[in-house]
Order: C-alpha cells, then sequence, then structure tokens
C-alpha cells in the first residue's frame, strides 16, 4: 500500500468510526507485503486517535517476513494490540469490552 | 634389467589384450570368497566397474612408473577409484570390502605371471612390483572411502547445528530448547523458524530456553531483541528462561528494551504460559 493510499485508508477508517458507534478496530495485515514506516506511523494515528474515542484497535496477519523487517527498521505500530487472526481478535474484543 | 621392464610392458600388453579374460579371473577369485560383492552389486556393474579399472590401471603403468602413485600418470586411475569408493560406499559396502576388491586384483595379473615368467627370482620381482602397486591403490580406495563418510558426517552434524527443534507444549504453546553456539546466523535462522511456527501453530506463546546456551555475543543477543519484538507483533508473547548471567548482563550492556518475561527455569515458564492461556493443571482425585 503505497502512501497516498496509507493515507486515504486512514481517512476512511476515521470517518467510518465517526459515523457508526464501534467499540473495536481490526486492521487486517495479512495481505500487505510490506510495513514501511510510514506505514507504521499512519496505523499508529489510526489506533491513537481511536484509543481517545475510546474503541481498542488491535492488528492481525502479520506476516514473519513483514514482522521481521519492521523490527529491524525500527518500525513500529503504536498502541496497537497485535494479534495472530480474526478469531483471536475477536475474542479479544469481547473481553475487553466486558471490562 | 632390459628384460624386466621389456616384461612389465608385456603384462601390461596382456592385461589389454586379454581384458576380459582378466576380468573374469578378478571375478572367480571374488566368487571363491565368502564376500558380499555379489550380493550388493550385478554381474553388470561389477564387469563395468572392474573394465574401466584394468584400462586406466595399463595406461597409468605405460608410463614405467610402478612405485609413485601420486604422479600425474596416476592421476585418472585414482581418480577413478575415488569413484569407485564412493559408489560402493552408497551401496553399502564396506571400506575393508572396497579395498579388498582392489586387492584381489592381484591375484588375476599374479595368475598371468605365474604362467608367463618361468624364472623364480623373476617371478618374485615381478609379484612383488605389481603387489605393492596394487596394494598403494587399495590402501587409498579405503582412505578415500573414509574421508568420504568423514565429509558427510560433518556435513550432517552443521545441518544439525542449525536446526532448531520446536516442541509442541500445548494448544497455542510452543517451546524452543536452544542450544550449542549461537551467532547472528544461527540466530537469524531461529528468527525464522519461530516465527514461522508461530503461524503455522497459532502460537500464543513462545518459550525460548536459553539453559544450555552460555555464550552469546552482542550482536547475537540484539538479533534475539528483535526476534521477540517480531514475535509481539505476530501476537505472541516470549518467555525467556534458563538466561545465564553473563547473557543478562550483556542484554543490560545494549540496553534495549527487553519486552519478554525472564524466569529461571523452563517449568517456571510453563506455569506462567498456562497462566495467561487461562488453563490449569490440575491432579486426578
Amino acid at each position: 500500500m503505497h502512501d497516498l493510499a496509507a493515507i486515504r485508508f486512514k481517512d476512511d477508517v476515521l470517518r467510518r468510526v465517526k459515523e457508526t458507534k464501534i467499540n473495536g478496530l481490526i486492521i487486517d495485515l495479512s495481505r500487505i507485503d510490506i510495513v514501511d514506516s510510514f506505514m507504521g506511523r499512519t496505523i499508529g494515528e489510526i489506533a491513537d486517535s481511536a484509543v481517545l474515542l475510546g474503541i481498542e484497535v488491535v492488528v492481525i496477519g502479520l506476516r514473519p517476513e513483514v514482522a521481521m523487517t519492521m523490527v529491524e527498521m525500527g518500525v513500529s505500530l503504536g498502541q496497537v494490540h497485535p494479534l495472530l487472526n480474526l478469531d483471536l481478535a475477536l475474542e479479544y474484543l469481547r473481553t475487553q469490552r466486558s471490562r | 634389467m632390459d628384460g624386466d621392464l621389456k616384461l612389465r610392458l608385456t603384462t601390461a600388453q596382456f592385461l589389454k589384450e586379454k581384458l576380459e579374460h582378466v576380468v573374469d579371473t578378478w571375478k572367480e577369485n571374488i566368487r571363491a570368497t565368502a564376500d558380499r560383492t555379489f550380493k550388493l552389486m550385478t554381474v553388470d556393474q561389477f564387469d563395468e566397474e572392474a573394465k574401466s579399472f584394468v584400462t586406466e590401471f595399463v595406461t597409468a603403468i605405460g608410463s614405467e612408473n610402478y612405485e609413485d602413485i601420486t604422479r600425474p600418470e596416476y592421476q585418472k586411475l585414482v581418480t577413478m577409484l575415488g569413484k569407485i569408493s564412493a559408489s560402493r560406499a552408497e551401496m553399502g559396502f564396506t571400506p575393508t570390502e572396497t579395498a579388498f576388491f582392489i586387492m584381489s586384483f592381484k591375484e588375476a595379473v599374479n595368475k598371468y605371471v605365474g604362467q608367463h615368467v618361468k624364472e623364480p627370482k623373476k617371478m618374485a620381482a615381478e609379484i612383488m612390483i605389481f603387489g605393492s602397486l596394487i596394494d598403494k591403490l587399495a590402501l587409498y580406495t579405503f582412505e578415500s572411502f573414509v574421508a568420504t563418510r568423514e565429509k558427510i558426517i560433518k556435513k550432517q552434524a552443521a545441518a544439525l547445528e542449525f536446526s532448531n527443534p520446536m516442541i509442541m507444549v500445548w494448544e497455542n504453546l510452543i517451546a524452543f530448547p536452544l542450544q550449542g553456539i549461537l551467532d547472528t546466523q544461527r540466530m537469524a535462522k531461529f528468527a525464522t523458524d519461530m516465527l514461522n511456527a508461530i503461524r503455522r501453530h497459532n502460537a500464543r506463546v513462545v518459550l525460548i530456553d536459553l539453559t544450555a546456551i552460555s555464550i552469546m555475543d552482542t550482536a547475537t543477543a540484539n538479533r534475539l531483541i528483535q526476534a521477540i519484538e517480531a514475535a509481539r507483533l505476530m501476537g505472541a508473547e516470549a518467555i525467556i528462561t534458563g538466561l545465564s548471567p553473563e547473557i543478562a548482563s550483556i542484554i543490560v550492556k545494549l540496553g534495549i528494551q527487553f519486552r519478554a518475561r525472564t524466569l529461571r527455569e523452563l517449568r517456571e515458564g510453563i506455569e506462567y504460559a498456562l497462566e495467561i492461556l487461562k488453563l490449569k493443571v490440575e491432579k486426578k482425585s
């Protein structure tokens, strides 16, 4: 996902978040080949904004190679909670809600 | 001396002309012993090997050098012996059996010498010279066999050193008891293995046991910390057990945030992991 698309993605997500009354956000990165620092920061910004609105943000599906490259390049995802897959994400969000 | 040389040249000539005959004699010698040759290879395979050997042998002795098999004139023959010993190894022959194959060629040569040299002294000299040469070739075959085997064993040991066996402790819980010497290359491989295992087994907790690891340099420790962080991005929490004081101080010196729970023993690691997974081990009443 290139930079412009990332920005558009962020705007889309934040708009949707405002329009609907959601409690949790799951970002699926399983089809992403590279997460560079810009993408990482964008996701971090989405998470920060969402958390301020009381929404829990989960990232799923990061591939081994992508995860390793991100760590090597020092790309951080901010406040997101990373999990492996959709099942675990839904389970996590459910437990967070019941708090 | 001239007569002797003439004799040796005719032996070489004989071996070349009566190739089939020599190989047959050779085959009979081997059959006569209680040896496994024709259980492990076909007659055709034997014939081919024997013929190639005799042909190269004749070429080599055509140089009139009957002593030194390290000289270039023996290069082709020696290379062929290497191939023979490798192929025999694959068929399941022992190094002794392979060397014996070459040594029994002596008998075929001696048979000719016995038939065509009448003078006892000359016959003895002839038998000795060829005998000594063929023995050298047989020893070379033996050594080549052993060297090849050692190479294979070393390769297997190296491959094992690079492997990172994983234990599937419980659902969503995997463990890696690391062993041997960890350098950056092995650590890189471990990182890949671990992350792939997290995905394959849906691991939520990874136990990394370093009890058997005594040394780790700063670069390797750094890679380990990176691998743990990558695991976290994949949703798996890492628990380190068995960290030695030396490695601990290396990590501290690195000054990097070490985001993994560290515990002393593997057992404690498993207990903690089960807690994270909300599992309990109970004794049956």
